[in-house]
């Protein structure tokens, strides 16, 4: 193709358009926080991104699929590399990607226009792809990533054209093409590439539609084939591992992203405003609809002319489609279909398609990675219609008859009227993205930069440090007083030191491990340095500009860790502005590897670990296995373990149960339906476990309840009804078998049994009425007995607590020995009072000694190898100490009645109950648990109907609420009057009592103190690599604990690793002696292989181009 | 002007009157639609895709009077800048419906032009 001066002119406006991102630019801001994932040290963050094992989040984390973004961070990485200046670095990279979808468009759109001889159609072509809302969109958190694949869908459809008219062989093709994607990949994201899924669907289609041929198949396939190869071959550097991580992370990975509901609930969120007529016009993107402080939605939302505009622009776009003829309208049929076809999926789950989308996120496998359709598929809405615009714009300047500069005028004209449609683009007003507050242009404090350079110096670069405060439980944000807000923690941007922030990155079991951490620093309970040094950590980071109290993601305050910070065993080593930095004073450097001749062993969970860090002599050096974590098999652990902790589970203590959806139970079919012989003979013959016959039970009850709802006569319903007698006697007879061996296994089967029938029972009470028919009643009374037998059978045999005062726990002892035994009551008034318990039949009262931390000590007790069980006697403690009878007034303007202050714990249940009588007054009343007696007034009010009059009535109701573990109040509420006459209302209230449905902390023990550990010294080559000799000279066997997370890509001397300890580290049971040993992280032996592959591809390819050029 | 209104009433009753058996069998057609899409268990699919009987009364339609693929276009162009005004006043529900009604004209424009593509 050659370039004519026309050429060159419109590429140096483009270019001079591409300068754009300077406008955005004042002071010294930089762009920062929400999911932009800019780096503050973009030469360190690119070396980091080398490795798939990085130090940068949590305990250690295989960043496979990041390697991918080589080109993205390295393009940053050169860049500062030269400059020196993170402003600057993202002037020049902005300006790179805002120009690159001009540029490319450009080539794509020139190639028709010369063609065809179109002479206004390239240069608005390119503009409106750089142009546009999409992109406007993904500037205010430069989504380079989006950006790439978005500049490769114009290259790939030129290749795929060329391809097809024959101007290139199939071979050079596949090579551009895989060239194209191996610089702009989209970060191996799969769900960005929907926009170029969709182009290349289109492109098949019309491929085939001239003329179906195998020789055309053999083509095309060859052409695919070929480009495979070639992306595989150029993309190996990253491509090898991950695979190897996606196959072994795709269930987590969705698990993580809320499973296949939270998926579903996400697409509804997300696609509620991706109406088909709000794709037509290019709107529809969720942000300007969910976020009522949007930069510039409501403008576009709201402003006539604009809205005209958009509407014109589909007119604009499909009006090629009546106008243009001749050769080049192959090419407007092309784009108008991938424009629609391309909309069906943009739409997501939006009406009318909607449901189509869902089928193929349930059924089709990989779509599920499509969760947000609006941003995958619209690029190549937005690449359809740059080009079916132009074509109209085309049409009329060719059409008029004016003289030349005119139409050149007009085009400008044009092409100015698509820049300020975009104008936002002009200012960067659109990085302030909920006006007044957030913005993700930021004056980065020079303290941090600071704190980067310490941090990242080899003296503290494999020192692992706790941020302080925590982010929100919740959502994880993390936000700075001087403007940074994301769910990204802003160290893992910075330097590649070891700093753990809980983030959604962080699996379950190791947030659940830090979140102890923090809970124990607040509260300064004892034994939380040992703990924390269980995990590693040995520095703590205190950042005073943590905007902890905001109203979306409230969290500590700084000040919360003062008291444990001020320990004798900590030290303010350094401070950077508001920044202070604390480490343990006892530093040893080299504890990421230790060894130790036995370990504690704990029957319990992660979250049970800050109760037995409490525990005197627990050890914090010695490593600790959890029962269930990951182990390899045939490794008898107990032979190393020299202490046990168990805690046990307390069975229903909250006395809560869980909620069964009946409606999913309900047949489709029942036996009044014509179908109904056909679906039986269908039917799975039996059931397979117990559960199953407690619920085909259900499902045979809630039948009868149907076809009694439908009003069917007896001919209907006494069948129906015996067929739940059959399934009861079925489940009656299995239950006895059931119950010879109670396991905790079997005990929950039996809780859940139980609650089917009580579940049963209730349908039965509700349909008492409706039974009007002798004989029906009759036989509804048998069933209704027989099912009140089975009840109180699986009652006897279910261990479950069943009040709020005996407490009822299961023991799991793994070896037969005589354990101590302590309790911490959940009221310090109860600490004097005697115990009393049940363990395994035997009845104590003990008086209990004081420990530490609250916690009493019961004496010992022998315990063997298996299954016991424990009953607490622990009373209910009133946590209103206010008078308990007494009369309430409300004033006729409306008035709430507040209790003092409540403690509250964290996911607490409390019980409230009380007797009320209506004195006067003719209004209701509402009831509620509250976190704030401020906000609340009697207009607001949302609790619990409370509906009282002149007798005395019991109410009894529980709450579940407070999840950070805030105090509260109870209230009782009347809202205002609207009778005029009504001077007051008065409630007598009586006996009002507010307690905790709870599980006490029980802990059993045994601690012989009989271990030693030792520390070994290490060079850490890498992230992935380290070196030591074994501190082992007498060859016995040794736990070596690596305190990095655990994986199985973990290999000391290439042996993988044994198990986990501490929650999260990787273990070997060792006996290597005094030899030299290496852990390694393997999966990056694949990216060493990847990298030569994708070397020699490039050289090959060069070669390829060349030759096939010559050729 | 009363003239070219009995005039343009006169013209649509001939021309009622010329299609009336298709008219009829249109509306024959959107009644065994329904009615069907309505049977036990058949409705699921009515529940998940409503449009249905609407599809089914296009293709008749489409098959029934041959509307010329550019009269379907100009119609849908129309419906899009008419669209404007109930984006304007708000009315969601009216402009969705007419985003749906334009969709499908452009859908049928799209497919009659494949036949184009050589």
């Amino acid at each position: 193709m050659k370039i004519s001066k026309k050429d060159i002119l419109e590429l140096l406006i483009l270019l001079l358009l591409g300068f754009t991102p300077l406008l955005w630019f004042h002071g010294n801001e930089v762009i920062l926080g929400h999911d932009a994932g800019l780096p503050l040290s973009p030469v360190l963050h690119f070396l980091d991104r080398l490795h798939v094992w990085t130090d940068r989040y949590g305990f250690g984390y295989d960043q496979s699929l990041f390697l991918p973004g080589f080109f993205i961070h390295g393009i940053e990485a050169i860049v500062f590399f030269f400059f020196h200046s993170l402003q600057m670095e993202q002037k020049i990279t902005f300006i790179f990607w805002f120009v690159l979808p001009g540029i490319t468009m450009y080539y794509f759109a020139n190639k028709i226009a010369k063609k065809y001889d179109l002479q206004f159609f390239a240069l608005p072509s390119a503009i409106f792809y750089m142009f546009n809302h999409f992109l406007l969109q993904g500037w205010f958190i430069a989504e380079r990533t989006k950006f790439s694949l978005y500049a490769a869908l114009p290259l790939l459809l030129a290749f795929l054209f060329d391809w097809q008219d024959k101007q290139r062989s199939t071979s050079k093709s596949a090579i551009f093409i895989a060239i194209t994607f191996f610089f702009l990949n989209g970060e191996g994201s799969l769900p960005l590439f929907g926009g170029i899924l969709m182009s290349l669907f289109t492109f098949v289609i019309f491929y085939f539609l001239p003329g179906f041929s195998v020789k055309k198949i053999f083509h095309l396939i060859g052409l695919i084939g070929l480009t495979v190869i070639a992306s595989v071959l150029l993309n190996a550097y990253w491509l090898f591992s991950y695979l190897h991580y996606i196959s072994h992370s795709f269930l987590s990975e969705v698990a993580q992203a809320g499973g296949l509901n939270g998926i579903l609930g996400w697409l509804n969120y997300v696609s509620a405003d991706s109406s088909l007529i709000n794709l037509l016009r290019l709107q529809g993107i969720p942000e300007w609809y969910q976020n009522p402080l949007h930069p510039y939605a409501n403008t576009f939302l709201g402003n006539p002319i604009l809205i005209a505009i958009s509407c014109l622009i589909p007119v604009l776009a499909f009006l090629p489609l009546l106008v243009v003829k001749g050769k080049v309208r192959r090419f407007v049929i092309f784009f108008s279909f991938l424009a629609i076809f391309s909309i069906i999926f943009a739409a997501g789950s939006h009406p009318p398609f909607g449901t189509f989308y869902i089928l193929l996120v349930n059924f089709l496998p990989g779509f599920i990675a499509f969760r947000t359709p609006f941003y995958k598929f619209s690029p190549a809405v937005w690449f359809s219609y740059a080009l079916l615009i132009s074509f109209s714009i085309n049409y009329f300047l060719e059409r008029f008859r004016i003289q030349k500069v005119t139409k050149y005028l007009l085009l400008g004209a044009f092409c100015t009227g698509i820049i300020l449609y975009s104008y936002p683009l002009l200012t960067g007003s659109f990085f302030n993205y909920v006006v007044g507050q957030r913005s993700n242009k930021v004056s980065v404090p020079s303290y941090v930069f600071d704190f980067a350079k310490w941090s990242d110096a080899t003296s503290r670069s494999d020192i692992r440090t706790l941020v302080l405060p925590r982010p929100n439980i919740g959502n994880n944000i993390e936000a700075y007083t001087w403007g940074y807000w994301s769910p990204s923690p802003l160290t893992t941007l910075l330097t590649n030191a070891p700093i753990v922030n809980p983030t959604g990155l962080l699996p379950g079991q190791e947030y659940a491990l830090v979140e102890n951490v923090y809970d124990m620093m607040k509260n300064n309970t004892p034994g939380w340095k040992n703990y924390a040094k269980s995990l590693g950590i040995q520095s703590f980071l205190l950042r005073n500009d943590f905007a902890w109290n905001l109203k979306e993601s409230p969290t500590d305050s700084p000040q919360d860790y003062t008291s444990a910070l001020k320990s004798d065993e900590l030290t303010k080593i350094k401070t950077f502005g508001e920044w202070d930095v604390y480490d343990f004073k006892d530093q040893d450097t080299a504890v990421r590897i230790q060894s130790s001749n036995s370990l504690s062993y704990i029957v319990g969970t992660p979250k049970d670990m800050d109760l037995i860090a409490q525990v005197p002599n627990f050890n914090g050096a010695e490593p600790y296995y959890i029962a269930g974590d990951p182990k390899k098999k045939n490794l008898d652990i107990l032979q190393f373990a020299d202490s046990i902790y168990i805690k046990p589970v307390c069975i229903h203590c909250n006395l809560q149960n869980s909620i069964i959806n009946l409606g999913a139970y309900v047949p489709l079919i029942t036996r009044s339906s014509r179908f109904y012989k056909v679906i039986s003979k269908l039917k799975k013959p039996s059931a397979v476990s117990i559960s199953d016959v407690a619920y085909d039970s259900l499902r045979n009850l809630l039948e009868f309840q149907k076809v009694i709802d439908e009003g069917k006569n007896i001919s209907i319903t006494l069948p129906s009804l015996q067929e739940y007698l059959v399934s009861l006697n079925i489940l009656d007879k299995a239950l006895h078998n059931f119950t010879q061996h109670i396991s905790q296994e079997n005990n929950s089967i039996l809780l859940d049994i139980q609650n089917v029938l009580r579940n049963e029972k209730i349908v039965l009470v509700q349909k008492n009425d409706q039974i009007k028919d002798p004989e029906l009643l009759n036989f509804y009374v048998q069933i209704y007995q027989k099912l009140g037998s089975i009840k109180v059978f699986v009652d006897s045999a279910v261990w479950t607590t069943s009040d709020e005062i005996h407490k009822r726990f299961f023991i799991e002892s793994p070896m037969s020995e005589s354990y101590a035994m302590l309790v911490r009551p959940d009221d310090i008034a109860q600490q004097g009072q005697k115990v009393s318990f049940v363990l395994d039949d035997t009845k104590y009262q003990v008086n209990p000694k004081q420990v530490e931390n609250n916690l009493l000590f019961l004496g010992q007790y022998p315990l063997k190898k298996g299954i016991h069980k424990l009953d607490l006697e622990e009373p209910a403690v009133n946590l209103y100490t206010g008078p308990q009878d007494f009369n309430v007034s409300f004033s006729p303007e409306g008035s709430c009645f507040f209790s003092d202050k409540l403690t509250g714990n964290k996911n607490q249940i409390v019980r409230v109950s009380f007797q009320h009588k209506k004195i006067s007054g003719m209004r209701q009343f509402t009831v509620l648990i509250t976190k704030d007696n401020q906000q609340i007034n009697s207009l607001n009010i949302q609790g619990d109907q409370l509906r009282s009059n002149a007798s005395m009535q019991n109410y009894l109701s529980d709450y579940a609420f407070n999840e950070d573990g805030e105090s509260f109040y109870f209230a009782i509420c009347a809202g205002p009057s609207a009778d005029t006459e009504e001077a007051q209302t008065d409630l007598e209230l009586q006996n009002l009592n507010i307690r905790k449905l709870y599980s006490p902390d029980i802990l059993f023990y045994t601690a012989s103190n009989q271990n030693s550990q030792a520390t070994i010294p290490y060079i850490k080559q890498s992230a992935y690599n380290y070196e030591f000799n074994g501190n082992n000279a007498n060859n016995k066997q040794k736990i070596l604990i690596f305190k990095e997370t655990y994986s199985d890509n973990w290999r000391l001397n290439n042996k993988s690793s044994d198990f986990m300890v501490n929650g999260f580290a990787t273990a070997w049971i060792s006996n290597n002696g005094d030899k030299k040993s290496i852990i390694i992280y393997v999966t990056q032996n694949l990216v060493i292989v990847g990298f030569i592959v994708t070397t020699v591809a490039i050289m090959g390819s060069i070669v390829l181009v060349l030759f096939l050029n010559k050729k | 002007m009363k003239k070219r209104i009995v005039s343009s009433v006169r013209k649509s009753y001939q021309w009622y009157r010329q299609n009336l058996d298709k008219i009829i069998l249109l509306i024959a057609a959107h009644f065994i639609a329904v009615y069907s899409l309505n049977l036990p268990y058949i409705n699921l699919i009515k529940i998940l895709f409503s449009f249905l009987p609407y599809v089914v009364d296009w293709i008749v339609l489409l098959l029934l009077f041959k509307p010329k693929k550019e009269f379907i276009l100009k119609v849908a162009l129309a419906l899009l800048v008419f669209a404007i005004f109930p984006e304007i006043l708000s009315v969601q529900r009216f402009a969705e419906f007419s985003g749906e009604i334009v969709f499908v004209l452009l859908v049928t424009v799209i497919f009659y032009s494949l036949k184009e593509i050589k």
